[in-house]
């Protein structure tokens, strides 16, 4: 058990310079990224994971296949602090934050590559990417390898304009319903399988479209967005025309925002740009995102009550608007309590009725 | 060749037989009016006509570059064009392979697209074929399949041998006999041919078509490789290159590695995908092609390949950025249409 220095650890990457860090993200975005994974690195948290019984696999690799590489970091505390060699193999040319991590471990064992064979080497393996990477990662794996696969999923926001009470997850200034909305948006640019790619709302679509094009300005001023791609932008106009003729749009420097009809909704995760849909109440909002309900993965939302709709829809995790991006580490993700893949179970049965025997 | 334009009326058949002039000029060198004038009276038409082109057009545009370029993605939306479903003559639906239902691209009369296709493929093509064997639906049980569509012009002898449940190699082999043959197929059709099955050489002066890529599809061979596997197994007299859409009327030519060519009443412009500004010659955009042709569809249509549009008009085509890697770990469009047509 390494607990007390994946802490340290985590402190030394709170001060970690990186400037030299090549991202999509803007400084601040990828600064504000960080932050949010490393806030959910608290001591407390660590005990709890620290305080499940578990066995640390020997070695574990941890392939990540995008730029959202922030996610790897509570992977890679959790193995690390559990007893395992880590490695973080990231695609080719595509270092992000790996060697920042990697230099701030100290003596723990992390190494960082990407080198493909690597993967063939663990015991246990946290595959995250597109079905397609995920599979290939799957055949790398030495046969008799623990491979856990998280692809890519979506995440959407049920909006009804409640004021939620205080959250400190929730950033400063941050704290209206579309304002936690617009964090939550900004945060890795939107492109991250927990940012909100549709906000379903039950309140009028042109307003809520202004209101949340409002507080993406705001998002903007705070934490400029990085980079957008060639592709991404196209998709972008094309859904900008979509709304321009069915819809409502709204827009400015570094965010977008476009209201459709339910029937035009669906997921896709785009840099600072958001479908925003009107439904009459959390069951008709759920009943269209359960059409894509086995890759929906969080619901933020200011109406708890709508949470059986939202489940029976596919979600995994409901939360409160402004803390989707920035969740407990002991949580479920995919479905799954993530934390228990960290390491192998242990269990103890039968003496007491072999007594009694 | 006399087109028939009755099937339109009032300003629409003005238009239809400004075009069918321009379409028979063009290729004699002296076309009577200029482009510009032309693509920007079938805009006016289809913006009366058409509330989605309406909505997209900001004042009265005032050139070729300014005209409102509909997204290909919206056809499969949105009611694009000024043909109601019960005028149409035909309608062409797209392959859905990325997802999302089909778009629709209706047609008053075929006359104008047939005419064009025709036309052009005449012009540069190494010979018009006298038959032909297709790995492409049958039109005649396909009709919404506007590549067999065009294929199905060249001659009156063809078969096809392609259904839905994959291809009819046996037949595909007994339908090339001993004369020259054009093969139409799609890449993907001739990729599954040449790797599934080796058949034999066609017979001496045929000509294979190639469209299309592996939109949606993973393949071991990519285009080069395609064309190679083509040369060396069927060993065409020619091998060409076809680049068409559903929402198009009309269709580039090339040959592999050189640059597609497009009629002269198809101009193709290449943007910035940011901010929609016109790339010079020579850099590569996000393409939008003019089409006039197209007069019950939209007379521009944006598209999601990128390629570089050359100072002669000539294109070289990159495809789509699909190989580009993810950028998050978000669901893209393509992956959500996937996940809702496994039920996940």
């Amino acid at each position: 058990m390494r607990w007390r220095e994946v802490a340290a650890w985590r402190d030394r990457l709170r001060e970690a310079d990186l400037s030299g860090v090549k991202t999509d993200l803007s400084p601040e975005g990828l600064r504000a990224a960080v932050d949010a994974a490393l806030d959910g690195l608290d001591d407390i948290s660590l005990q709890s994971v620290g305080s499940l019984p578990g066995a640390p696999y020997k070695r574990a690799v941890v392939v990540t296949a995008g730029t959202v590489s922030t996610a790897a970091l509570e992977w890679i505390a959790c193995l690390l602090g559990r007893g395992s060699e880590v490695i973080w193999k990231h695609p080719e040319g595509k270092e992000g934050l790996s060697h920042v991590v990697v230099d701030a471990a100290g003596d723990l064992p992390l190494a960082a590559t990407a080198t493909r064979d690597v993967i063939a080497s663990a015991n246990v393996v946290i595959a995250m990417g597109s079905d397609e990477a995920v599979a290939d990662i799957r055949k790398a794996a030495a046969p008799n390898a623990v491979v856990h696969e998280h692809g890519h999923a979506w995440s959407c926001a049920w909006v009804t304009g409640r004021v939620l009470p205080s959250d400190p997850r929730v950033p400063d200034g941050f704290a209206g319903p579309w304002d936690r909305v617009a964090a939550d948006a900004a945060l890795h640019d939107g492109r991250g399988c927990l940012s909100p790619v549709i906000v379903f709302t039950s309140i009028d679509l042109s307003d809520a479209v202004d209101q949340l094009g409002e507080a993406m300005a705001r998002a903007q001023e705070r934490w400029p967005i990085g980079n957008i791609h060639g592709e991404e932008a196209q998709m972008i106009r094309a859904r900008r025309a979509m709304a321009r003729v069915v819809g409502v749009k709204r827009g400015g420097t570094g965010y977008s925002v476009h209201g459709l009809t339910l029937e035009h909704a669906v997921p896709h995760g785009l840099p600072r740009s958001i479908l925003v849909v009107h439904a009459e109440d959390a069951q008709q909002a759920a009943t269209c995102a359960a059409q894509w309900g086995g890759s929906l993965s969080t619901v933020g939302t200011d109406d708890p009550a709508g949470a059986p709709h939202w489940f029976r829809a596919g979600a995994t995790r409901i939360c409160p608007t402004g803390r989707m991006q920035r969740p407990p580490l002991d949580r479920v993700h995919d479905g799954v309590r993530w934390v228990m893949q960290t390491m192998r179970a242990q269990g103890i049965e039968g003496f007491r009725e072999v007594g009694e025997a | 060749m006399k087109v028939d334009v009755t099937a339109w009326h009032g300003d629409g058949r003005d238009l239809a037989a400004r075009i069918t002039a321009f379409v028979d000029e063009s290729l004699s060198g002296t076309p009577g009016e200029s482009f510009d004038a032309l693509a920007l009276a079938i805009h006016r038409y289809q913006r009366e006509r058409c509330p989605v082109i309406r909505s997209l057009t900001d004042g009265e545009p005032a050139a070729v570059a300014e005209l409102p370029a509909v997204p290909v993605g919206l056809f499969k939306d949105l009611p694009v064009g000024t043909v109601d479903p019960d005028e149409a003559a035909a309608t062409f639906l797209t392959s859905g392979t990325t997802g999302g239902g089909r778009g629709a691209h209706r047609l008053r009369s075929t006359a104008l697209y047939d005419h064009g296709a025709v036309s052009w493929a005449r012009r540069v093509l190494p010979t018009w074929p006298a038959r032909t064997a297709n790995l492409l639906l049958d039109p005649a049980r396909h009709p919404e399949s506007s590549l067999s569509h065009m294929v199905d012009l060249f001659a009156a002898d063809s078969s096809w041998h392609l259904a839905t449940d994959g291809l009819d190699v046996d037949g595909f082999v007994a339908a090339l006999g001993s004369e020259p043959v054009f093969v139409g197929a799609t890449a993907f059709a001739l990729a599954e041919l040449l790797e599934q099955h080796r058949p034999r050489a066609l017979p001496p002066g045929s000509t294979v078509m190639v469209t299309g890529g592996f939109k949606g599809r993973r393949h071991a061979l990519d285009e080069a490789g395609l064309h190679a596997a083509v040369r060396e197994v069927l060993r065409p007299a020619h091998l060409v290159t076809e680049y068409g859409m559903t929402e198009l009327s009309s269709q580039l030519w090339g040959t592999p590695g050189t640059a597609y060519r497009p009629p002269p009443w198809l101009r193709v412009l290449a943007i910035d995908p940011f901010t929609e500004a016109l790339r010079p010659p020579g850099e590569s955009g996000q393409l939008r092609l003019v089409d006039l042709c197209n007069l019950d569809g939209s007379v521009a249509i944006e598209t999601m390949d990128h390629g570089i549009v050359h100072a002669d008009g000539t294109v070289t085509l990159f495809g789509r950025l699909e190989g580009a890697p993810a950028r998050g770990c978000s669901l893209t469009v393509e992956e959500a249409w996937e996940a809702r047509r496994r039920g996940r």
